[in-house]
């Protein structure tokens, strides 16, 4: 896991778990564009595939074979520009990690150890970090990383933060019967 | 497997278990403190975060006072104040008749010591110029207030565990048996992670859980899931002070001082098997509009985040506290049927009591457990 993030799992052509979901370009994995372009046409000839459409398979093979060949040099930038996690026990405390809601680094450490959080969440709820505009889309990881180097545990066994609806802040205005996708306001996780 | 001797086993680590720990460690008792998950993190640690008496059942309001008295100590307790604040509650109507049925409420509550002042519309406008055209006045309970209940079941747990008191979290109680003199608890379904606690009282502090485990010593506590869905916006400049409900308590209102809103209105889903509460979207959709309705610069923020928890509530709606009826050693208090917050961290102060010397603080016979198996051999 050289991204060290938690990424949801689908087949080669970007099929879930779950059937009738299928996943593509950053939200199932950060690739850059030229993959994603690839990915998209993929899921979407396995959505037709699946839904009983006779789909031209040299394509899904052409596709698979590029496809393959970006996820090498993803691997390869993996290893050339790893996440530096060594560096996260020399972190100073009074480093902001989660800017929505100014919580730093000690705070992190603090709820770890002090107030014996050992999981995602449990650091979220005692520190609000994670529970601003931007839900922790941008702290998240880091959250993660400095408990898991405060805890010595392997950062997997931090836990995941538990995906809360709306994704991105709904003007409340805007919400009215109808107006919005119900969906859109569903538990994301 | 692991063995623990101990006075009193709690199952439940919500506010009301920690809160007993501790309140038996500062009476000197050994305990030993059963949570399934995390504690305080279920409808302990989602909830609105109330602390209020206005409008509260009568039969809670002696309850609410030892537990105020608690909440005003909690710095010096447990070590934190997990932001309470004395706000203030506003019971809002939206009819006359719901300012009529308040009023009432106001009287019968005031001889429990309780002042609630009742607005006109006139009166609260001049006091808080920002609510909508609906609503017709309030009843205005200045002592009441408000805390941040993330903070709380974890807070009491880590004083509980400084006390002395054991905790084990992640611990599922599988079997309950008594043999008269005392109680054996096993826990864990992992052959290598087995725990038997035996202990002299039990403790059923099991929230929602509360009467499988009633159950298991012949006691009938009908009560059904119950899933309140809350909403937070993005930090607003802050302007409402007074935490608010409404007569008919489909919508609730508070702000904290760092801008954030919070609301709640509507259900969510959710069966007792599962361990979590989903949010239901159209709810959501309600709670806005309601809030917006009350207070119509609600509209002009945006919502960050939805959740939902879940509760047992019980069929008269008040929580079951007290001795149990059938099984000398075992003490009852789950069910808090949505309004527990404000009230457990007495009721662990309640429980203590009981289980050291037999005798609770303040009177706690109304919501004894008794009072649905009678109803049930009368329905008979």
């Amino acid at each position: 896991m050289a991204s060290r993030l938690w990424l949801p799992v689908v087949d080669q052509d970007g099929r879930a778990s779950k059937p009738g979901l299928y996943l593509a370009g950053d939200g199932a994995s950060i690739m850059g564009a030229d993959a994603a372009e690839l990915r998209g046409e993929l899921a979407a000839l396995a959505l037709l595939g699946d839904s009983g459409v006779e789909v031209d398979t040299s394509r899904i093979a052409t596709l698979r074979r590029r496809l393959r060949r970006l996820n090498r040099f993803r691997a390869a930038l993996d290893r050339l520009f790893p996440v530096p996690a060594n560096i996260v026990p020399a972190l100073d405390d009074a480093v902001i990690v989660c800017r929505c809601e100014a919580i730093s680094a000690g705070e992190i450490r603090d709820a770890a150890r002090q107030l014996g959080a050992g999981e995602i969440n449990r650091c979220k709820a005692l520190t609000r970090a994670g529970m601003g505009r931007c839900q922790a889309r941008l702290c998240a990881p880091n959250i993660a990383e400095l408990m898991a180097s405060e805890l010595k545990v392997p950062i997997e066994a931090v836990g995941r933060l538990r995906g809360q609806a709306p994704v991105k802040p709904v003007p409340i205005g805007a919400i009215k019967r109808g107006a919005i996708h119900a969906a859109a306001l569903g538990e994301v996780g | 497997m692991e063995r623990l001797d101990t006075e009193v086993a709690i199952i439940g680590g919500g506010i009301v278990g920690c809160s007993t720990a501790l309140h038996l460690r500062l009476r000197g008792v050994p305990c030993v403190l059963l949570e399934q998950g995390q504690t305080g993190a279920a409808a302990s640690g989602v909830n609105f975060g109330g602390v209020r008496r206005n409008g509260r059942a009568l039969e809670e309001l002696d309850i609410a006072a030892h537990s105020f008295e608690i909440w005003r100590r909690m710095p010096a307790l447990i070590g934190t104040d997990c932001e309470y604040m004395v706000t203030g509650h506003l019971k809002l109507a939206r009819s006359e008749a719901d300012m009529a049925l308040m009023a009432r409420h106001a009287e019968a509550q005031a001889a429990y010591g309780v002042k609630v002042e009742m607005l006109s519309r006139n009166a609260l406008m001049a006091r808080h110029s920002y609510f909508g055209d609906g609503v017709v006045g309030a009843a205005w309970c200045d002592g009441d207030g408000q805390a941040n209940p993330r903070l709380v079941g974890p807070a009491f747990a880590r004083a509980a565990a400084k006390a002395g008191a054991i905790i084990r979290e992640n611990t599922r109680v599988e079997s309950v048996e008594t043999d008269g003199e005392g109680f054996a608890l096993r826990c864990g379904d992992h052959p290598d992670h087995r725990l038997e606690v035996r202990a002299r009282t039990l403790v059923n502090a099991a929230g929602a859980w509360g009467n499988r485990i009633a159950e298991r010593f012949g006691e009938h506590a009908p009560m059904q899931a119950m899933t309140p869905q809350m909403v937070v916006t993005e930090p607003c400049p802050y302007f409402l002070a007074p935490a608010l409900g409404v007569v008919g308590g489909d919508v609730y209102v508070r702000q904290i001082p760092r801008g954030n809103i919070i609301f709640g209105g509507g259900y969510g889903d959710a069966t007792l098997e599962q361990a979590r509460a989903t949010v239901t979207p159209t709810e959501t959709i309600g709670a806005c509009e309601a809030a917006v309705k009350l207070i119509p610069r609600i509209a002009e923020a945006h919502l960050i985040r939805v959740w939902s928890g879940f509760e047992g509530i019980t069929q008269d709606h008040l929580p079951v506290l007290g001795p149990s009826r059938t099984t000398p050693g075992l003490i009852h208090a789950f069910g808090f049927s949505g309004h527990g917050f404000a009230l457990s961290p007495g009721v662990g102060s309640i429980i203590a009591a009981l289980a050291a010397t037999g005798e609770a603080q303040v009177p706690i016979s109304a919501l004894d457990i008794g009072r649905f198996n009678a109803k049930a051999t009368a329905a008979c």
